[in-house]
């Protein structure tokens, strides 16, 4: 098998090469690390290393299917892994414009945050041109919800987000084409001449890092060595060592392979690709499936979700992953792939225990199946958390209802997160709701059921009596939303 | 000059000096400063345990790991191992016991990062632990006191109180606060000769940096060099809590004579740095039928940490605003400082102000729903006057109070009434969600409550060029300092900001500065700098008829006539007159004119006797007031800020630009203080929101579409610098108004008709566990 132990891509638009064992880099190095200490580009700040601020925010651009193209993405630089920007184009605040202390030189979102007065301190700064220079590619004109979504993922701690809102709105009203527009054709072009189809396998500082380029080499490479660590947006996987500083040693990196990225939707159900990226899944089913929408909007940062992987989430099996609680409610299955072949699998069998799975060793999460919810059937999903935006679920649940002719519950699931030790299924509010009559009656007696049905801990999160409050509440909320939904 | 610098201004005010730099990412922190040849890094070995004896630190196998170059602990320490800021009772590195979870036991460096934190994890401590304190409560129970009671005290409280129509009372709490600056704590030490250290390091008073690392090191102040050019955020979060990291990492560069660089992880610097103080107050408030209030007595009990750091000075600014902006005429506050084993709390904006004022404006929305009166009149009855009823319980006169004025425009502007009732409305509607309504006023003391602290140094230079470099003992941090020295430099000297350069804050430029907290930055520098101005523009005045002279021959030319405008020197009593800048001063030099000058100010008449609890511990009040309207879902706890008025009195702003975000800064952080920020640690005195994971400041999305903000417009100070009014802290409070709006509207679940014992911060827990326990 032909291997390269090298990447390529460009900065700024200029071609960079790495050969990690000719520089003695770390493969797993984190591209916030990478620009720096290795590449001074100090314009990229690190605020917390785990994903939470943004302050680390760069744009990764590659063309898209059309290859006509770029698409911009806003990520989160401290958890992304250098290999993974592999023949792409990575963007950062200096690369906007050329040097200047002429405001009328700089590009229009960062020339709106000058005129709105909206840096104070400066280290959040740089984060927020990356997020709003990604938005800038995104949308004509964004809505309030839209800025506020694209921005969530960045803390300031200085201004209070109103000037920074009102650059926004400044920045992206009057969107001229920019310089990357003006350069999209040669962008194109130089990301072409990339060498990307070729496995990369490097093995530095005690640390193998395999990124393959082909669903054959990540299978082959899955069954040769098991002991690897999986990462697709590697969200979860590179806290081990931005966060708790731990050595990986040995990482099976599969955000190349295209095939784990597919979508398809019918009338009945959504085939997701594990490895498709959570907000390029939201697009997509903005409008088939409000109620994963809802969840998907309030999970991480549009930063987070730009990497993110749905197989990630489920791969994770965290009790308070929040898609695993929507994806049980719709009876969800998973397809499991291998060298020897595939198999699929109820969502519900799949997740063992907490932080467990029935992956086998070989196994990749290859697609998820999502049936769609019937048009006489109700599904809603909720999460609660401590800050609404950029916030892990205390307590998250999803409801699907049918009730029949009389009003009578025909059929009905809830499934919980942060309840327990996994994802956890009301099972005793179910037979008692089962037959009842849909009715606030119902529900109050429902409620006493369910605030008594889960045993949850207290954490920094809260604690366990606010938890089984809530977790009846939502009973409440998801009737009060049937309700108004009818009348 | 030759360099033709670009100065921007929008919404005609200039930018923030540093802005351009700001988005472009060239503006360079510390860690952004490239690496010295054989640089170090460097990280803390803290405690597991949150109270025991140090039996045995073990450092030999953590030694022999990869990469260590130096390892030190307490008795490495050639100076005092101290680094308390008032009290000396602080260890800089633990050595006899510990007495809280993240105490500092060895500090270690290496050739990088990752190697020095491995180091870390393999130091092997002996620690025999003991039960700690991690309450007020239980401290109170300890008696584990800190430093004695302080009290201020008038009238005859208990005798009102026996006398009172109505008496109320209550314990009331709010919690702490993490600064969460962007850039974590951060200090690069420099070793040089005879004993020499030069520290880039993260503090809000690089005097007191400098002062400690002496200490420390066992050597002068005249040897160590502390300068700092901006900082990634503060809000007193590195008024003392920078001296610790700028302390290990010079014992570290002192050992090793190399380079160290010690920046904390956010983690960690989350886990081991102190916060806002968390308050439990009990007070009893005495009014009659209208609501008038004739006796309050408050007993302020604050929770200091495990030493002492500036919570003497916290708890001071607490009882100095216990009664914010009202009057009231029998009053006795009381405040207790207590122990517990937890990182000793510090400094953070506002100071104990929030806290003190949060006691009174819940006791006074308490009144209102006692009485089935609207708050807000409740408020405007017991305003303090502006010829009578306007003492303090001090003894010191408010002096120019807004009040009045700033409430009649913010009722007005917000449309107050009119949104009660439709809130009214809307809440009888709606069974699950609730709106609430609410209006808060400030009225915040400016000065240091320790007199000498008020003081202030500056250096400004005019080079032979004409360029100007202005040196100041402030810190910019954010709040745009440096930018209004450029303006108050270029303003009182008749140039052009163009030609000045704000540098770096050195201790060996200015000396013996203060922090630059308390608001004051700009008040105390603005007017050093004016000073030294003064001196400048009075030189070139006298040289200038020798200069001119020369110039305009066989004219008469006095050095009285002499104005400096627009970059130019001229007679006034004969504009043919004149000279330009650049040229006048490379004459001025020629001239053997003294270019440079030292500036000096001290805040005059300030006073204040602590043992009697009376003086006049402020130079003048800044009034605020804000309207908070809010929507809370009873199921999920949820509150929504829907939209929030502000009114801040700045005085003659000098950037109203600056001011405004410094006013929306602050209310914002006030709304993570009073929403989502909550602090919990478990029994072993572990803190369980030591990370952003689980530790939420308000992001973009919580704060609302609707915010708007006022600075009041003609009304210039006395006596300050441009006749403005500082504006760091007093915004902070404001947002007490989204709290008692959150109140209100849980309030109204029951009608109104119940009490909720809401506590700060009102987190989504918080408010559903109010909401059950009102049942
Ligand atoms: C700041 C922050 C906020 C977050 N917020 C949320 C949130 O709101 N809600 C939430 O649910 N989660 C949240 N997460 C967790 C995380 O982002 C998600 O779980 C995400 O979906 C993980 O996807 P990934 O592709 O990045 O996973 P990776 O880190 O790449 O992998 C995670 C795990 O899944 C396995 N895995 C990945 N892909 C596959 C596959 N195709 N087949 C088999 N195994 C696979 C890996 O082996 C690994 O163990 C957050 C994380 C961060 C850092
Ligand atoms: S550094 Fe905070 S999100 Fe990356
Ligand atoms: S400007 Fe300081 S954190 Fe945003």
């Amino acid at each position: 098998m032909k291997t390269k132990n090298s990447i390529s891509f460009l900065l700024n638009g200029e071609a960079v090469h790495i050969d990690f064992a000719l520089q003695n880099i770390k493969p797993s190095t984190t591209v916030l690390n990478w620009l720096r200490n290795y590449a001074h580009h100090t314009e990229t700040k690190e605020g917390c290393a785990e994903g939470d601020c943004g302050a680390c925010t760069v744009v990764v651009a590659q063309p898209d299917k059309s290859s006509q193209k770029l698409i911009y993405k806003a990520v989160n630089s401290c958890l992304l892994f250098l290999p993974s920007i592999d023949g792409k184009l990575l963007i950062t605040s200096r690369g906007l414009a050329p040097e200047t202390d002429n405001v009328n030189i700089l590009h229009p979102v960062q020339k709106a945050i000058v005129d709105e007065h909206a840096s104070q301190c400066g280290f959040c700064t740089p984060g927020f041109v990356m997020s709003l220079f990604a938005l800038y590619h995104k949308s004509i004109d964004a809505d309030d919800n839209e800025i506020n979504n694209a921005l969530a993922g960045n803390l300031c701690r200085c201004t209070g987000y109103d000037s920074i809102r009102k650059a926004a709105k400044v920045a992206l009203n009057d969107r001229n084409p920019d310089r990357f527009d003006q350069l999209e054709h040669d962008l194109l072009k130089s990301l072409d001449a990339l060498q990307q189809n070729t496995m990369f396998d490097a093995d530095c500082q005690n640390q193998r890092y395999l990124k393959p380029a082909t669903i054959n080499e990540a299978l082959a490479a899955r069954a040769a060595w098991p002991e690897a660590l999986v990462v697709n947006g590697s969200t979860d996987a590179a806290l081990q060592q931005s966060k708790h500083f731990k050595h990986i040693p040995f990482i099976l990196d599969i955000s190349g392979i295209n095939e784990f990225k597919n979508f398809n939707k019918n009338g009945f159900q959504i085939e997701a690709g594990a490895g498709l990226s959570l907000e390029d899944l939201r697009l997509e089913i903005v409008d088939a499936f409000p109620a994963l929408n809802d969840i998907l909007s309030v999970f991480a940062s549009r930063q987070i979700r730009n990497a993110a992987t749905l197989g990630g989430n489920l791969g994770s099996a965290s009790p308070i992953g929040d898609t695993t609680p929507l994806l049980l409610a719709c009876n969800a299955s998973v397809k499991l792939i291998s060298i020897s072949g595939s198999r699929t699998m109820p969502l519900s069998e799949f997740i063992t225990g907490y932080r467990q799975t029935a992956l086998q060793k070989d196994e990749f999460i290859e697609t998820v199946f999502i049936p769609l919810p019937a048009a006489d059937e109700k599904v809603k999903m909720y999460k609660v958390s401590k800050r609404h935006d950029m916030d892990i679920s205390t307590v998250s649940a999803a409801f699907r209802l049918k009730i029949n002719l009389e009003n009578k519950v025909e059929n009905f699931a809830a499934f919980y997160g942060g309840m327990a030790a996994t994802t956890i299924e009301a099972n005793e509010t179910k037979s008692f709701l089962l037959a009842k009559q849909w009715s606030q009656t119902t529900i109050e007696e429902a409620m006493s059921i369910l605030i008594g049905e889960f045993n949850p801990i207290s954490d920094a999160r809260s604690g366990a009596e606010f938890r089984n409050i809530a977790a009846a509440n939502l009973l409440q909320q998801f009737f009060n939303d049937t309700q108004s939904e009818m009348s | 000059m030759k360099k033709q610098y670009q100065y921007t201004h929008s919404h005609n005010e200039p930018v923030h000096d540093s802005s351009l730099k700001h988005v472009q990412g060239t503006t360079i922190y510390f860690d952004d400063m490239p690496a010295i040849e054989g640089e170090l890094h460097a990280c803390v070995v803290t405690s597991p345990v949150a109270k025991g004896k140090i039996k045995n630190i073990d450092i030999s196998a953590a030694e022999k790991m990869p990469g260590v170059q130096c390892i030190i602990t307490a008795k490495d320490i050639p100076g005092d191992n101290q680094m308390g800021a008032v009290f000396h009772d602080e260890p800089c590195i633990a050595s006899q016991r510990v007495d809280f979870m993240g105490q500092t036991l060895a500090i270690v460096a290496a050739n990088s990062l990752e190697e020095a934190i491995r180091a870390a994890a393999a130091v092997k401590m002996d620690i025999e632990p003991e039960p700690p304190i991690l309450s007020i409560e239980e401290a109170i129970n300890q008696n584990a006191v800190l430093q004695p009671q302080r009290k201020i005290e008038r009238g005859n409280v208990d005798q009102v109180f026996a006398q009172c129509k109505h008496v109320l009372s209550g314990r009331f709490r709010s919690g702490g606060q993490e600064h969460w600056y962007l850039e974590t704590q951060i200090c690069i030490a420099v070793p040089g000769e005879d004993d020499e250290m030069t520290c880039y390091c993260s503090t809000q008073h690089p005097s007191e940096s400098q002062a400690i690392v002496a200490e420390v090191l066992g050597t002068d102040r005249n040897r160590i060099v502390v300068e700092t050019r901006r900082l990634g955020g503060a809000f007193g979060g590195k008024e003392t809590s920078g001296n610790h990291v700028a302390a290990w990492a010079a014992l570290l560069a002192a050992k090793s004579r190399k380079a160290v660089r010690l920046r904390l992880t956010r983690d960690t610097d989350q886990a081991i740095t102190g916060k806002r103080h968390r308050f439990m107050s009990d007070w009893k408030i005495g009014f009659d039928e209208n609501g008038a209030i004739q006796a309050y007595e408050v007993v302020l009990n604050a929770d200091a940490g495990y030493a002492s750091d500036l919570t003497m000075a916290i708890l001071e600014r607490a009882m100095l605003h216990a009664e914010n902006a009202y009057f009231i005429p029998h009053i006795r506050i009381v405040g207790n400082s207590w122990k517990t084993n937890l990182p000793s709390n510090v400094a953070f904006r506002g100071f104990g102000q929030p806290q003190g004022m949060a006691v009174i404006e819940n006791a006074i929305d308490q009144i209102a729903r006692f009485l089935k009166k609207e708050p807000n009149n409740i408020r405007l009855l017991n305003f303090y006057g502006s010829n009578e009823r306007n003492t303090a319980p001090y003894g010191a006169e408010i002096e120019n109070n807004r009040l009045d004025s700033v409430y009649s425009k913010i009722v007005n502007s917000s449309d107050y009434h009119a949104r009660r009732k439709k809130i009214d409305e809307f809440n009888n509607q709606s069974k699950y969600i609730k709106r609430g309504l609410a209006l808060t006023p400030v009225k915040f003391g400016i000065s240091f409550t320790t007199a000498f602290l008020n003081q202030a140094g500056a250096l400004v230079h005019i080079y032979s060029d004409g360029s100007i470099q202005v040196n100041h003992g402030g810190i910019e941090m954010g709040q745009g300092l440096n930018t209004k020295m450029l303006q108050v430099a270029a303003e009182e000297l008749g140039v052009n900001v163009e030609r000045i350069k704000v540098t770096a804050t050195n201790t060996s430029k200015i000396p013996n500065t203060s922090a630059t907290a308390a608001s004051s930055g700009t008040d105390l520098n603005g007017m050093a700098v004016k000073n030294a101005i003064d001196q400048l523009k009075e030189r070139l005045k006298n040289v200038a008829p020798e200069i001119l002279g020369e110039m305009f021959p066989n004219k008469t030319i006095l050095a009285t006539n002499i104005v400096v405008e627009n970059d130019m020197v001229s007679d006034a009593s004969q504009p043919s007159i004149s000279c330009n800048f650049d040229e006048f001063v490379a004459k001025a030099y020629l001239k053997q004119t003294h270019l440079s000058a030292a500036g000096f100010y001290r805040t005059p008449d300030i006073w204040f006797d602590r043992p009697n609890g009376v003086g006049k511990p402020f130079h003048y009040y800044a009034f605020a007031m804000s309207v908070s309207e809010v929507e809370v879902n009873i199921l999920t706890g949820r509150a929504k800020l829907l939209r929030a008025d502000l009114i801040e009195d700045a005085g003659q702003s000098i950037n109203s630009m600056i001011d405004k975000g410094q006013v929306i800064g602050g209310f914002v952080q006030g709304l993570g203080w009073v929403t989502t920020e909550d602090l919990k640690w478990n029994k072993d005195g572990k803190l369980l929101n030591a990370s952003p994971d689980t530790y939420k400041i308000p992001t973009i999305t919580d704060i609302p579409v609707e915010l708007n903000i006022e600075l009041l417009e003609n009304a210039p100070n006395h006596n300050t610098i441009r006749r403005s009014k500082a504006v760091g802290e007093p915004p902070f409070p404001l947002a007490i108004s989204a709290w008692l709006a959150i109140k209100d509207a849980v309030s109204a679940v029951y009608d109104h008709q119940i009490e909720p014992p809401l506590s700060i911060p009102a987190t989504n827990e918080e408010i559903v566990i109010c909401i059950a326990k009102m049942k």
